[in-house]
Parts: structure tokens; C-alpha cells; sequence
């Protein structure tokens, strides 16, 4: 179970590009500025219609006073308060004109065709200005005229207004909005940021949980209900359980070994005694040392299988440390050497000049090599050449045991390493078929892996471990 | 000696209490971990056999409430648990060796005599003699009767284990740990296949032989 979790979660880890909070921040912060510049052009466009009434409105205003300026106060005075209107400094904001029925004009400005009501004029194509040297060309004015009885009153204003208001508009909106998206994109990193190193320690949690310590749990550094919260909450639960779990299973496994082994003792206890007894017909004694013995295999599968049981469960704590690799495989060498002479094989050694540190646990690894060595003389006929070889690669660093044996065929290799597989072919060979599960579960349990492969002829083993990086 | 042995297993306790009576030690037979917590603290024992799980307080409590009331003496656990965290955490709690069920009395036996004289250490020891054989730690040069014998390192660390203890049983499983440290058992004839090696190096040219085999307990070195 774990080894499959450490290989998922190796592929989650794979898988990570920008956090999903730094993404969200980045797609808040478009979508209010795409609104905001929404809200921006709505409140430009009502402007712009408004002050275009209001515009239309003075002109109205100015065209109709004058009107009435020349009922009331006669003629003379309504072309003098013209001529002033016309020449006073506002003027080029201002236009006014008095167009008489042939033609002759007073004021500022030219229509070139007479009109009544409002009307939107372009300067240079709709109308002249009077006096001075044309300017605005192309500049829009709002116009009003009313007819009178010997001619036409017009009054207009220009746009500049408008312009204007539309600059301050924009430029108030952009400012605005660059503080805002600034403010908005500031506190999205901040948050992002803490949610990434709340998501990493949650990682580092799982990380400890699929190497088999359960213990770790995540401690939040805020109280504030979110999702990582409510999912750190979960993984917390989970480890809770499966540390529950995996205590029962410690506790059954404990209860079954007192069980069946105080029998096997007092079994045991009762046959030794015997074998001593003096004048025992020689076929009673070998009978009863061979049922001593049988007595002690059962007790060492048990081991083995409560071995096995927790390495796979991840109830042994393993102690990592910093491993040589090519000194594991001397020893072994050395302490097998003799052995495979006296069953008449030959056991070589291969060592890198590189250094050969891994990972991992001493003892563990010196069983798994000595299970793997102890296979070959087990399965090979005399003699055979066994060969334990260390290698170095980038960031692993693997030992394999091979041999020149009958091998494994591909398609029983898979099985092999399943608790008490036996292969047709070994049945009679002695073994409890424990051995190559140990061995996969010591590697997996270093976070390596065992591969068994064709050594055309014979069976390769390997196991890989992350190399150490050199310390010193 | 004067040795308390905490067993729950009635049968086992008897047996344990016979074969070490036999051996000419005192012992003390208790049946639970409180009892034997009593007894240890109202008398003095040389040694202390104790079950790994016993009802009322399990071996590995009774042994730290044992240490906590400063006894010193040494401690064997015996126990049904047979995995490798579980040696390490009984010898953590302050055993002094970890014996599995079902053992064999002469394995208990022998692991008693070596905790009990444990070999004196002392650093100045530069050449072992025993009998006809004599070992220079120095250069790490073995000799019989003035003749040079050439010992390979294991061999030599062999024959120093057996030197350093004469006359005491070695059995299978205290060699693996003392000269190999292997906690496990490896399954190949590992010791058979060295002893033979060093049997023929240091016996076999000679009349009298100096290592020998117990049939079913183990090695000794007697010359």
C-alpha cells in the first residue's frame, strides 16, 4: 500500500507548476480590471450624452436671451451686447452671429446653411469663424438657431468641455485602477504565497506518511476555516486512522505471536530434554533433532513474515542514514565468499572508484543483499558465477547480484516477489519464499525499488537508491 | 548467581528454573511484571530473565521502572516478538541481550555466561595467549606451538572472539552478532564455513584440537 502511495505521490510532486492560489489571485485581478474598464466606459458615455444636453442647453439659452434682448431693447442694443458677446475673451468658446436676410452678418461665426433648433456643427465644414484666423478646424460645436423676422440668431459652444471632462474621466479611471490592480495583485501574491508554504508543510506531512511515518501531523499557522484548512483537517483524520490501523495491526500481530509461540516453547522445552536422554536408539534422536528444527523454521518464518508485515505496513521506524553502498557489498562478500566456494560456486565483487553512498539503513540493506546473494547459490547449480556489482548513476546509486543461473522466466518475475510464491521448479528446494518479498520491501521501504531482469543467462537483481550527495 | 526470572508462561518458568538450577544458580520464579518489580526492588540479583509480555506490567515497562530505581544488573529479555524493531526497542529500553521464543536452554545458558563475565576490556592488551595459541593484536599474527598460521581478518576476528572467552559456549547466533553484527539470521552456513576455516588452520596441522563443536549448542574454545 505505501509503495504504491510514495509512487503517486513522487507524480504529484512531478506535476507542479504555479500554485492554484497565485493562479486564482492573477485571475481576480483580470477580471476586476476587465469591470472596472467596463465601468469605466458606461460612466463615459452617460458623461459625454449629458454634458452634450447641457452643451445644447447653453446655446438654447444664449440664442434665446438674445432673441429677447431684440424685442425688448430694440435692435440697437441687441447688436451691441452681440458685438460684445462676439469679442470678449471667452469668445472662441462662445460663438454668436446675427445672419440677416441678405446675407449681411454680426458675431463670430458663419453658418453656412441657415437652420432652426439644435444642431451640431463642424467647424470648417459647417461654418466659419468670423474675425480671426480659423482655428479648431474639424472641432465640433453645439448650435442653436431661431429664425426672426428679417434674419437668423445662432449661438454655439464648443466641445473643449467635453474633452476635457473625458481626460479627467480617463485619467482619474487609469490611475484608480493601476492602484487598485497594484493593491489587488500585492495582497494576491501575500495570500498565495502563505497558502503555498501552508500547502508545502502539508506536502512534507504526506511526504513523511509515504516514507511510513505516520506520526507527523499538520499544525495551520492560521485559523481561518479555508480550504486548505478543511483538507489538512482531512489528512489529518486519515493519519489518524491509519496510525490507529496499523497499531492494531501491530497489537494482533503481537497478541498471535505470544499465542503461537508459547506452544511452539513449551513444545520446544519438552523435546530438548529428550534428544539428550542417554540410550535413545539413534533413529528416535535424529527424528527428534529434525522435529527440533522444524520447531525453529516455523519460529523464523514467523519472523520473517512479522518482518515483512512491518516494513510493508510502515510500523518499523527506519533510521536513514548515510549508507556506503560499495562497503555493504565487501562485507557481504567477504563473510559469502567462503560459502560459495565450499558449495563450489565462485561469488565476484565490482566496486566503482566513485563514492557509493546512499540513503538508507545498514542492516536492511545488508539482509537484502544477503537474501539476494543466498537465492543465487540457493537456485544455481554447482557451479555457478555470482557476481555482486555497485554502480554509481547521476542520482542513483544501484547494487545487483547476478548469476549465471536457470533464471526466471519474464512472466513468473512479477510474482516472485508476492509472499510465499514458489515457482514450480524450486518447490523442492528448500526456502520459505519469503526471501525476494523481503527484499522488495527493504527496497521499497529505502524508497527504492528491486528489479529483477534477464542476465542472458541467469537472473539479475537490482536495487536502486538515491545516492548521497557527497558530503565534505 | 542470584537470578530473577520473570515468566508468565507457567510451563516455561519451570523449565527456565530447573535448567539454571541445574547449572548451581539461585533463582526466583515470578509470574507477573508488578510481582517481579516487588521482588527486584526487596532483594539483590546478579541477573534478571524477563518475558516481554507478562499481564499486569509488560517486560518492557518492569525493565525501565527497574533501571529507574538504579539496579544495574543485567537484564535478558525473552520474547515471542522476533522482529527487528522489536530487538531494537527492547535493547533501547536497557536489556543487556534479547532472546527469542522458542530458544534453546543452551542458548540461554550461554548467553548468561557471556553477560555475566563479560571479558575485561582493558586497552592495554596487546597479545592474548591461551594455550598453545597466541595471538598478537598488534600486528594481528596468529601462532601455534611457534608456528605462524595465516588467518584471514574475519577468521582472525573469529578466533579473538573464542580467545577472549575460553572455555565458554559460542552458539551460532551470538557469533553472527558479535563477529559479523548481523541481526538476522542470514540462513547460509555462514559460521559453519569460517569455523571450518579456522579449524583447519589452527587444529587440523596439530594432535590436540582447540575448537570445539557442541552438537546442537554451539563452539568452545578449550585447549
Amino acid at each position: 500500500m505505501s509503495a504504491l502511495w510514495q509512487k503517486s505521490f513522487a507524480k504529484v510532486r512531478a506535476l507542479r507548476g504555479p500554485s492554484s492560489s497565485m493562479r486564482f489571485a492573477l485571475a481576480l485581478s483580470g477580471i476586476f480590471s476587465l469591470a472596472a474598464i467596463l465601468a469605466a466606459w458606461i460612466s463615459y458615455s452617460i458623461l459625454s450624452d449629458e454634458l452634450r444636453s447641457r452643451l445644447f442647453d447653453d446655446a438654447h439659452l444664449t440664442a434665446t436671451s438674445l432673441a429677447d434682448l431684440r424685442t425688448t431693447a430694440g435692435n440697437e442694443d441687441f447688436l451691441r451686447q452681440l458685438d460684445y458677446r462676439a469679442t470678449r475673451s471667452a469668445a472662441e468658446n462662445e460663438l454668436v452671429a446675427f445672419v440677416t436676410l441678405d446675407g449681411s452678418l454680426h458675431g463670430n461665426f458663419r453658418p453656412l446653411r441657415s437652420f432652426t433648433g439644435s444642431k451640431e456643427l463642424t467647424a470648417g465644414t459647417d461654418f466659419y469663424f468670423q474675425g480671426k484666423a480659423d482655428r479648431n478646424e474639424g472641432e465640433v460645436y453645439f448650435a442653436y438657431g431661431i429664425k426672426v423676422s428679417d434674419g437668423w440668431i445662432y449661438a454655439a459652444r464648443d466641445s473643449q468641455w467635453i474633452a476635457d471632462s473625458q481626460e479627467v474621466l480617463v485619467q482619474s479611471v487609469g490611475w484608480g485602477l493601476g492602484v487598485a490592480l497594484l493593491a489587488s495583485m500585492l495582497s494576491g501574491v501575500v495570500l498565495a504565497r502563505r497558502n503555498a508554504a501552508r500547502i508545502e508543510r502539508l506536502n512534507a506531512v504526506l511526504a513523511a506518511a509515504a516514507t511510513g511515518n505516520l506520526r507527523s501531523r499538520f499544525a495551520d499557522t492560521t485559523t481561518v476555516q479555508d480550504d486548505i484548512a478543511m483538507v489538512a483537517a482531512g489528512v489529518n483524520q486519515m493519519l489518524e486512522e491509519l496510525q490507529g490501523n496499523v497499531d492494531r495491526l501491530q497489537q494482533v500481530a503481537a497478541d498471535i505471536a505470544h499465542d503461537l509461540r508459547a506452544p511452539l516453547t513449551r513444545l520446544h522445552i519438552r523435546l530438548e530434554p529428550e534428544v539428550r536422554r542417554d540410550g535413545l536408539p539413534d533413529e528416535t534422536r535424529h527424528a527428534l533433532v529434525k522435529a527440533l528444527g522444524e520447531i525453529g523454521g516455523i519460529a523464523s518464518t514467523f519472523d520473517a513474515i512479522l518482518n515483512l508485515a512491518q516494513l510493508e505496513g510502515g510500523a518499523s521506524a527506519v533510521n536513514l542514514q548515510p549508507v556506503d553502498l560499495g562497503q555493504v557489498a565487501s562485507r557481504v562478500h567477504e563473510m559469502l565468499g567462503p560459502v560459495a566456494e565450499d558449495l563450489g560456486h565462485t561469488l565476484e565483487l565490482s566496486l566503482p572508484t566513485e563514492l557509493t553512498h546512499v540513503r538508507g539503513d545498514e542492516d536492511l540493506l545488508t539482509q537484502a543483499l544477503v537474501n539476494l546473494v543466498d537465492n543465487a547459490f540457493r537456485y544455481c547449480p554447482a557451479p555457478a558465477k555470482v557476481r555482486i556489482a555497485v554502480k554509481r548513476e547521476d542520482t542513483r546509486t544501484t547494487i545487483a547480484v547476478s548469476d549465471n543461473g536457470p533464471g526466471i522466466p519474464a512472466a513468473e518475475r512479477a510474482k516472485v516477489t508476492r509472499r510465499f510464491y514458489r515457482m514450480d521448479s524450486s518447490r523442492n528446494t528448500s526456502g520459505t519464499g519469503l526471501g525476494l518479498s523481503l527484499v522488495a520491501a527493504i527496497a521499497r521501504r529505502l524508497g527504492g525499488d528491486l528489479k529483477l531482469s534477464d542476465n542472458l543467462p541467469g537472473l539479475r537483481a537490482e536495487i536502486a537508491l538515491q545516492s548521497e550527495p557527497r558530503s565534505g | 548467581m542470584k537470578i530473577l526470572v520473570a515468566e508468565d508462561d507457567i510451563e516455561t518458568g519451570n523449565y527456565i528454573r530447573k535448567g539454571l538450577s541445574a547449572e548451581g544458580h539461585t533463582v526466583d520464579l515470578v509470574g507477573d511484571g508488578r510481582e517481579a518489580l516487588t521482588q527486584a526492588s526487596l532483594q539483590e540479583y546478579d541477573l534478571f530473565i524477563i518475558d516481554r509480555m507478562m499481564p499486569g506490567l509488560d517486560g518492557l515497562s518492569l525493565l525501565r521502572a527497574i533501571r529507574a530505581a538504579r539496579i544495574g544488573a543485567p537484564a535478558i529479555f525473552l520474547t515471542a516478538l522476533g522482529g527487528v524493531n522489536d530487538k531494537v526497542e527492547g535493547l533501547g529500553a536497557g536489556a543487556d541481550d534479547y532472546l527469542v521464543k522458542p530458544f534453546a536452554m543452551a542458548e540461554l545458558s550461554a548467553r548468561i555466561a557471556a553477560i555475566s563475565r563479560r571479558p575485561n576490556l582493558k586497552a592495554e592488551v596487546t597479545e592474548l595467549i591461551v594455550g598453545p595459541v597466541k595471538l598478537d593484536l598488534l600486528t594481528r599474527t596468529a601462532l601455534r606451538e611457534g608456528q605462524a598460521i595465516d588467518l584471514q581478518p574475519r577468521e582472525f576476528l573469529l578466533l579473538k572472539h573464542f580467545m577472549e572467552r575460553p572455555g565458554r559456549v559460542q552458539t551460532r547466533t551470538m557469533l553472527l552478532e558479535a563477529v559479523w553484527s548481523l541481526h538476522f539470521d542470514p540462513k547460509t552456513s555462514v559460521v559453519e564455513t569460517h569455523i571450518s576455516r579456522l579449524r583447519a588452520k589452527i587444529d587440523k596441522p596439530f594432535v590436540v584440537a582447540c575448537l570445539k563443536t557442541l552438537h546442537g549448542v554451539g563452539y568452545v574454545f578449550q585447549p
